[in-house]
């Protein structure tokens, strides 16, 4: 609770700063980029974990590392400051908050599509308009891959769930099978 | 009793006053006897006996009756003894009559007695042992339950481990392909 009250109060001052700037978009791409990095690398997460690595080393890293994916100077200056804070820890829930937050002010919503097998583009675009009529809201699909649903699509949004899998109905197959022989 | 005591003094007396007037008499006259002294003998000695007679007669008559008296309160209180210890010799033998009914009583009451604690000791062992069979048989029962459950739960496990194998392993693009659409259909219907 601790984690999310901090992440949340970094992401909306992070938000106001991208809205009184219209980069706000801008800056929810550069943090998505940022954090993929550090969720393709866990030992660069745990150097910034580490109490062996000092504020300085830490900034060394990170200066490196934003060499590589360029962002603007006000995600450039966060990510420092949330360095020399020793939050960098906290990076993905800020990451989630910022876009939970930068949705709301714009009137989107996000959904979390895991899928099987990949949606087709097609099937993508059905899908969010259908997830729009649902919400009455901009829907982003955020999608990933799950091979343990078997078949079909779950999405989550705004609290609900939608679970369309194999998995799913397999599961209530055994449910109602256990059930029955109680 | 005290008059019994008085008489020997008195006849005592007596008898030393006439021999004292006999030797005065004796003396006086120079040895000529005016009285034959067996006479005067035989006088003084009846007259002590009379004296003697005379002064005990009513106290040896009170001793002899409360003697009498005291004979037959004794012959009277032997009796009475004799009675009581007759009536409780009647009743030991009564009470020893009785005591062998009483016996025979007793062991009749504790054979009853006996026979009855036998009936519940077995009744009751029955009922234990009728309670234990039941308990037994309703374990059992719960036990095969219970273990059919486990048995038609493992059944079930298996039966959806191997349909999920299945259909993975038939399940292709067009499949997932016409799932996605399903899906899709039905959000659709509820929007």
């Amino acid at each position: 609770m601790a984690g999310s009250t901090l992440s949340l109060r970094y992401a909306k001052a992070l938000l106001d700063i991208g809205v009184e700037k219209k980069i706000q978009d801008q800056i929810g791409r550069e943090l998505d980029r940022v954090d993929a990095v550090f969720t393709s690398a866990p030992e660069l997460t745990e150097l910034f974990r580490n109490p062996k690595f000092d504020v300085t080393q830490r900034k060394a890293v990170l200066a490196e590392l934003l060499k590589r994916v360029m962002v603007s100077p006000v995600t450039r200056n966060f990510l420092f400051l949330i360095t020399e804070k020793g939050r960098m820890g906290y990076l993905k829930d800020i990451v989630a908050a910022f876009h939970t937050l930068a949705d709301a002010s714009s009137g989107r919503i996000r959904a979390q599509v895991t899928v099987a097998s990949p949606l087709t583009e097609p099937e993508l675009a059905r899908l969010r308009t259908v997830l729009g009529k649902l919400t009455g809201l901009q829907v982003v699909i955020e999608s990933r891959e799950d091979p343990n649903l078997i078949g079909g699509v779950v999405t989550r949004i705004g609290g609900k769930v939608y679970d369309g899998s194999v998995r799913a109905q397999l599961d209530n197959l055994q449910a109602r099978l256990r059930q029955s022989n109680p | 009793m005290r008059r019994i005591f008085k008489a020997p003094a008195v006849v005592a007396l007596t008898s030393l006053f006439l021999s004292s007037v006999a030797a005065a008499e004796g003396g006086g006259h120079g040895g000529e006897a005016s009285f034959n002294p067996v006479i005067f003998q035989g006088l003084n000695l009846a007259l002590l006996l009379g004296i003697i007679i005379y002064y005990s007669k009513a106290p040896m008559r009170r001793a002899l009756q409360d003697r009498a008296a005291q004979v037959t309160k004794d012959i009277d209180e032997a009796g009475r003894l004799h009675a009581e210890a007759t009536a409780r010799l009647n009743d030991y033998e009564q009470k020893l009559a009785g005591l062998q009914a009483a016996a025979d009583e007793l062991l009749a009451e504790m054979k009853r007695e006996g026979e009855a604690e036998k009936a519940r000791l077995i009744a009751e062992a029955e009922a234990d042992a009728e309670r234990i069979r039941r308990e037994a048989e309703r374990l059992a029962e719960n036990e095969i339950t219970r273990a059919r459950a486990r048995l038609e739960t493992e059944i079930a496990d298996q039966a959806i481990a191997a349909a999920e194998r299945i259909i993975r392993e038939k399940l292709g693009a067009p499949d997932h392909r016409r799932l996605a659409g399903e899906y899709l259909g039905k959000l659709e219907e509820r929007a």
